[in-house]
């Protein structure tokens, strides 16, 4: 009995390495997320304040040095409030002659997380809207604070999201310019065990902690200009090799409720709205807040 | 009978695990559910009923989960089989017995997923942040060890299991 259920496992294991979840083995988890989806839905929804309860009990500790950070970065957001209202009067005429404009006139679906790494070694979101939405696989999955992931998964009434943090997620990344230094483009990827992304650029590129890295317009997987993160760490490699920058990432995965799927595809742009429709889409950036009504075609 | 309650078990631990225990995260890890219910099944009914188990609760997790199919499954087989073969030799079982079976299946658990994962190049447990992340998981498993073997006692035995569960023998 042993012996046949280890030959069955390690037959699985190859097959599944070597040609991933599309054939029949990943119909029968596409069947399962569908049957058990609506359950996740119903227990997150339930299970939501008895899951804030159980962090305040299990993160006692540090909520005390928590609470005394964010009112230090409250303060400081406020100020940058400030002088960022000035910039988004310039921002809304200048916004229509970026690519980002492209991706917010994209088709778009939002939808909420109803579960979230159900495993150690598994940092995933499951959404509530699938194919019936037009979602598919390799989309961009953004949220108001910036980038969060790509689809990895889809079926009917739902999506499995890789997030940014993972460490098989990668993402091509722009600096912004500085004085004497112009823009230059990167690749972030996930580090195991760590939730910021780690960047490698050339010898020589002008990148300074908390500059801002949005998503790079030589990217064909995702839309450009999306925010990925600031950068917290810059190290030169030894002997001259190049430059490794960490980027903390404006998103927390941890306290999204909610997540925009771009119909964005790869390598071919954005899907862009059929019908006529008014929607207002808010975007967020440190120190920021942009509102932007559009009308779809 | 006994076949069809175990194989609802499995199911209802299976859609508790993905479903529930992600929102009850302790020091940022999700227990072995399905681990443990082969853990108690191998230890009450023997080594191949909990192999198998461990199999179908494993092969139910994995279909929710990025990493290859039929990683937990192995892991959890090997467990159940082991516990089942291992009992033979147990001539007491102290009431803290369940906690400590539950520990070191964690950790052989784990152990196993790892080693196996990382020789079908899974990224993710590359490091020693995997064993730590194995370690908190083991621990986690040793609280929920006594719950799981009361209940598989109920569900598949009679008082007298019942009893041996909570054993102070």
């Amino acid at each position: 009995m042993l012996i046949v259920i280890v030959l069955t496992t390690v037959t699985l294991i190859t097959l599944d390495t070597r040609n991933g979840r599309s054939g029949p083995i990943g119909a029968i988890g596409r069947a399962a997320h569908t049957v058990v989806g609506p359950v996740q839905g119903l227990v997150d929804d339930v299970a939501g304040p008895v899951s804030d309860w159980w962090h305040g009990v299990t993160d006692a500790g540090h909520l005390k040095s928590d609470n005394r950070r964010l009112r230090q970065q409250v303060a400081a957001l406020q100020g940058k409030e400030r002088q960022a209202d000035l910039a988004i009067q310039d921002d809304a005429v200048l916004k229509k002659y970026l690519a980002l404009q492209n991706s917010l006139l994209a088709k778009s679906a939002t939808a909420q997380i109803v579960g979230r790494d159900p495993g150690n070694f598994d940092p995933t979101l499951t959404i509530d809207k699938g194919t019936e939405s037009g979602i598919a696989v390799d989309m961009a999955v953004i949220s108001p604070e910036g980038l969060v992931g790509r689809v990895i998964e889809v079926w009917r009434g739902g999506a499995k999201v890789r997030v940014l943090t993972d460490p098989t997620f990668a993402v091509g990344v722009q600096t912004p310019g500085h004085p004497g230094a112009p823009a230059t483009t990167g690749a972030a990827s996930g580090q195991v065990g760590s939730h910021d992304l780690i960047v490698q650029f050339d010898q020589g590129t002008k990148v300074a902690v908390n500059d801002v890295i949005v998503t790079s317009p030589m990217s064909t997987l995702f839309p450009p200009g999306i925010p990925v993160g600031s950068v917290a760490t810059v190290t030169e490699q030894p002997g001259g090799t190049g430059i490794v920058a960490t980027v903390h990432p404006f998103v927390d995965i941890g306290g999204l409720q909610y997540v925009t799927v771009l119909e964005w595809v790869p390598g071919q742009g954005p899907a862009f709205a059929t019908t006529t429709t008014t929607s207002t889409t808010t975007s967020t950036l440190p120190g920021s807040t942009t509102s932007t009504t559009r009308a779809g075609h | 009978m006994r076949a069809v309650r175990l194989g609802a078990l499995v199911a209802v631990f299976v859609v508790a695990q993905v479903a529930v225990f992600p929102h009850l995260r302790l020091f940022g890890v999700v227990p072995d559910l399905g681990l443990l219910l082969a853990l108690a099944v191998g230890y009450y009914d023997g080594p191949e009923a909990g192999a198998l188990v461990g199999f179908a609760a494993g092969l139910g997790y994995d279909l929710f989960l990025e990493t290859p199919l039929g990683l937990n499954a192995l892991a959890y087989a090997l467990v159940g089989y082991a516990i089942g073969v291992l009992k033979a030799g147990l001539l007491r079982t102290p009431p803290w017995l369940p906690s400590f079976l539950g520990a070191v299946a964690g950790l052989a658990g784990g152990l196993v997923f790892i080693g196996v994962a990382y020789l079908a190049g899974v990224d993710s447990v590359k490091g020693a942040h995997a064993v730590v992340t194995v370690s908190l998981a083991a621990a986690y498993d040793a609280l929920l060890a006594p719950f799981v073997f009361y209940l598989v006692a109920r569900v598949s035995g009679g008082r007298e299991r019942v009893r041996d569960a909570w054993s102070t023998q």
